[in-house]
């Protein structure tokens, strides 16, 4: 959703590039020759981050920001004192919401903290830029940011973005978008393991047949015994849950004449799939035929094989995460230019349920005992039979929606 | 081997089959009729045979051969079984005979009469263990420069009434395991009673081991103030273990089975009434039994997991969490053992009955039956390698790479098979009045 407005512009928003590099404590002199220039600033306020972040927005883009995220961050809003604070400060620092005297005290013990600056004069893009995943906030301050056939691309990342001039070269890119402000995308969960070996891997040999004395045979060889079923395989874990796009602040001081449309863009983190079932575990193998008696002149039959023991079954896929909405990116561009600012935006989807696990291999069967003197030996046993394969996971339950864009023109 | 000259007592004549001329292939239903029927006429002959056979193979009366052996001496000497025996050659019965009867046989130079058989060609149904036994009785045997006469593991009772050198090249060739007249072999395959589908089989290969899991990378979010770690916990953070897991040790290789033990040498009465050429040329007499069979190898030890590599680490707003080291590879697995090898062949006494005066023209050997070689020990497993260690993000710091694992040792060569005495050759004089004709 994008909000629009011509409300005027603060001062401090029309600040150049200069004028934020020396308040931040960067040398003027090599932004002046052309060099771009990168210094850690430390922070020692929510207030002094609130301005660095934020700059001035309209009284309008607060607001907005503020009801959008009472509804699409309501759970996170109205979570106890122990809950992450995350979306309250959000909802502080970009919003027009105040902040309670325990989530003030919480962020106050956060600092000071420290965040890279990075000034150029001129910037021009030729290449995908990529600050994240989950990396500290990126302040970018430029004096003319050109796009080029590149693009800068958060992910789960805040951005504050400030040029003094905007332009668009006719170099279109790879990237379907000049900023994209994105979340992270869930990994996908962990793959059960195999159902595991049996103890012990064979099934018990039948006994030999034995002699009474030299040349005397006392029965045939005992038969092996059939092994047991394969173990079942482990389920595959639950997908994680993806990561917000975090908020962003775009102030640009003026469009160059022969600049074309920027074009933004922003998604949410995507649920992970569920971890795949491992595979059912094979089945035990059958035991040994015992050997028959063989003693002088006589003999007896060996025994008959065990039966390899069935396959295991397999293990269930886990569930598929959850997409996680996205926070909103605030944009001040001059009057004239509030329709050169193009907004696309997209459903941060759930992930898909994790594979079934496939069903185990019957165990093989034992060695016929053979016979003695004379004799026959045991029949052979049948490998066990294929196990059944688990069930694929569910999908997760919820899609994340993507942030609101607010446009403000001079 | 040992060569025996022993005096010429008196002999009655004994009264002799008439055999129809050819091959046959015929089942005799008791000891006795086998006595009658192959065995010399010669009584004195006969007991100086009992009073020799059990030399060299003593110990294995006590074992279920040596009913085998006594009924033998009945049937070829003077020997007096005991009704167990009896007993125990009745599971035996009927014994099966191929008889070869001719008048006269002439072998072309070079030629070489076989006289085996083979229960699969005429007696399918019998266990290949099963005792076979041959009869050859010709009246006159020519054989020309370089032929001979063998037999491989069957009795063998030949009744020859001249055996005649044919030879345009008079020349005193000494005995060998490559020159003979006469060769007595052993069965083409081990009659060991204590085998089975094992034998001889290679030790399996040690399985591997699979790589240790990978440390845990810290799992992180952005938040306003920088990097964040999640605390899914209630109360405390993610216990991240970072490091990788070491690979498990592999397991060993199998030890391999020992070699079967070589085939074995039979009885056999061999009664020559008249040596014609041998003057300068004696009559060359060779056995040897079989050679043992290979130990089987002893199998490849297993190669050990690989170690997991560590995890990702992280300098977080709220703790850190260090870069992960890499897990130590397992170790390989030890290579099995060889094992051992079979023992040469075990064989039955031969005897050769001829008048006194040609027993001069007569030279024997008999070598021991040679031993197999172990198995070769198997080549020890590879240890895994170790992992990697991992990052700490934002910084270009890794954990430490874990340690390869030990090489499994190498398995020990089975010992070789042991050597078996061959057999002993006893020359014995017939009697001045034993009747070696046949009546026709």
């Amino acid at each position: 959703m994008i909000v629009k407005e011509t409300e005027t512009m603060s001062a401090v928003n029309k600040a150049s590039f200069l004028d934020l590099a020396q308040k931040l404590g960067q040398s003027v002199e090599r932004l002046k020759a052309g060099e771009p220039v990168q210094t850690i600033v430390q922070i020692h306020s929510l207030a002094e981050l609130k301005e660095l972040l934020v700059g001035n927005p309209t009284d309008g883009q607060r607001a907005g920001n503020s009801q959008d995220l009472a509804v699409r961050h309501a759970a996170a809003l109205a979570g106890g004192p122990d809950s992450n604070p995350l979306a309250r400060l959000i909802n502080h620092v970009f919003g027009n919401a105040p902040l309670s005297a325990q989530d003030a005290q919480a962020a106050n013990a956060m600092f000071p903290i420290k965040i890279s600056v990075f000034s150029q004069e001129d910037m021009t893009v030729t290449t995908d830029l990529l600050f994240g995943p989950s990396a500290s906030p990126v302040v970018l301050n430029v004096g003319t940011l050109t796009f080029n056939g590149g693009s800068i691309t958060t992910q789960n990342t805040v951005l504050s973005l400030t040029a003094d001039t905007l332009a668009v070269g006719s170099n279109p890119g790879t990237k379907p978008y000049h900023i994209g402000i994105l979340g992270v995308d869930g990994q996908a969960g962990t793959a059960g393991t195999g159902g595991a070996a049996n103890n012990p891997p064979q099934a018990a040999n039948g006994a030999d047949a034995s002699s009474r004395s030299p040349g005397v045979c006392a029965g045939g060889g005992g038969g092996g015994s059939t092994g047991a079923k394969g173990n079942q395989g482990g389920n595959g874990s639950t997908g994680p849950n993806g990561l917000p796009s975090l908020p962003a602040t775009i102030t640009l001081g003026s469009f160059s004449t022969q600049s074309g449309n920027l074009v933004l863009f922003t998604r949410s983190g995507a649920g992970g799939q569920g971890g795949a079932g491992g595979q059912g575990g094979v089945g035990q193998q059958g035991g040994n035929g015992g050997s028959g008696c063989d003693s002088g002149c006589e003999g007896t039959d060996g025994g008959n094989a065990g039966s390899g023991g069935d396959g295991g079954i397999g293990g269930n896929g886990g569930q598929g995460g959850n997409g996680v909405n996205g926070f909103n990116v605030t944009v001040g561009v001059p009057a004239a230019n509030v329709n050169n600012v193009v907004t696309s935006t997209a459903v941060a989807s759930f992930g898909q349920g994790g594979l079934a696990g496939a069903a185990g291999v019957g165990g093989g069967a034992g060695s016929a005992g053979g016979g003695g003197k004379g004799s026959s030996d045991g029949s052979s046993g049948q490998q066990g039979n294929p196990g059944t394969a688990g069930t694929n996971g569910a999908a997760g339950t919820q899609q994340g929606s993507p942030g609101q864009f607010f446009v403000s023109g001079q | 081997m040992e060569t025996i000259l022993l005096k010429p007592p008196l002999t009655p004549s004994s009264h002799r089959e008439p055999w129809r001329l050819g091959t046959h292939f015929i089942t005799i239903s008791s000891a006795a009729e086998a006595r009658r029927l192959f065995g010399t006429p010669d009584a004195v002959a006969r007991q100086r045979k009992s009073d020799l056979f059990y030399r060299g193979i003593e110990a294995r009366q006590r074992l279920p051969q040596g009913m085998h052996d006594r009924c033998e001496e009945f049937v070829y000497a003077a020997g007096h079984p005991s009704e167990r025996d009896l007993a125990g050659l009745a599971k035996h019965l009927p014994l099966h005979y191929k008889v070869i009867r001719m008048h006269s046989h002439r072998l072309a130079a070079g030629e070489v009469w076989d006289l085996s058989v083979h229960h699969e060609e005429h007696w399918p149904e019998l266990n290949e263990l099963e005792e076979l036994y041959v009869f050859l009785q010709v009246d006159h045997l020519l054989l020309e420069e370089g032929a001979s006469i063998l037999i491989r593991g069957n009795v063998l009772s030949l009744e020859c009434g001249t055996l005649e050198r044919v030879s345009p090249h008079p020349c005193r060739e000494p005995v060998t395991a490559d020159q003979y007249d006469i060769g007595i072999f052993a069965t083409p395959f081990s009659v060991d009673r204590a085998t089975s589908p094992n034998t001889g089989a290679h030790g399996l290969a040690g399985a591997a081991e699979l790589q240790g899991a990978p440390g845990a990378s810290a799992q992180i979010e952005g938040s306003l103030f920088g990097t964040r770690l999640v605390n899914t916990g209630t109360g405390g953070m993610v216990d991240t273990d970072s490091h990788g897991q070491d690979g498990g040790d592999a397991g060993p290789g199998g030890h391999g089975c020992r070699g079967h033990n070589g085939g074995m040498c039979r009885l056999a009465d061999l009664r020559i009434g008249r040596l014609v050429g041998f003057d300068a040329n004696p009559l060359r007499l060779f056995s040897q039994a079989g050679e043992g069979y290979p130990g089987g190898d002893g199998g490849y030890g297993g190669r050990g997991g690989d170690g997991g590599d560590g995890g990702h680490g992280v300098q977080a707003i709220n703790g850190s969490v260090p870069a992960g080291n890499g897990g130590d590879g397992g170790n390989g697995g030890d290579g099995g053992n060889g094992g051992h090898g079979g023992n040469g062949g075990i064989s039955s006494n031969i005897f050769l009955q001829m008048h006194a005066q040609d027993c001069a023209h007569v030279q024997t050997l008999s070598l021991p039956s040679v031993g197999a070689s172990g198995g070769r020990g198997g080549t020890g497993g590879l240890g895994g390698l170790g992992g990697k260690g991992g990052t700490l993000l934002q910084e270009a710091k890794h954990g430490k790479s874990g340690k390869t694992g030990r090489a499994g040792l190498n398995g020990v060569a089975g010992a070789p098979g042991k050597p078996r005495f061959g057999a002993r050759i006893f020359v014995v004089p017939a009697s001045e009045q034993s009747d070696q004709k046949r009546i026709s």
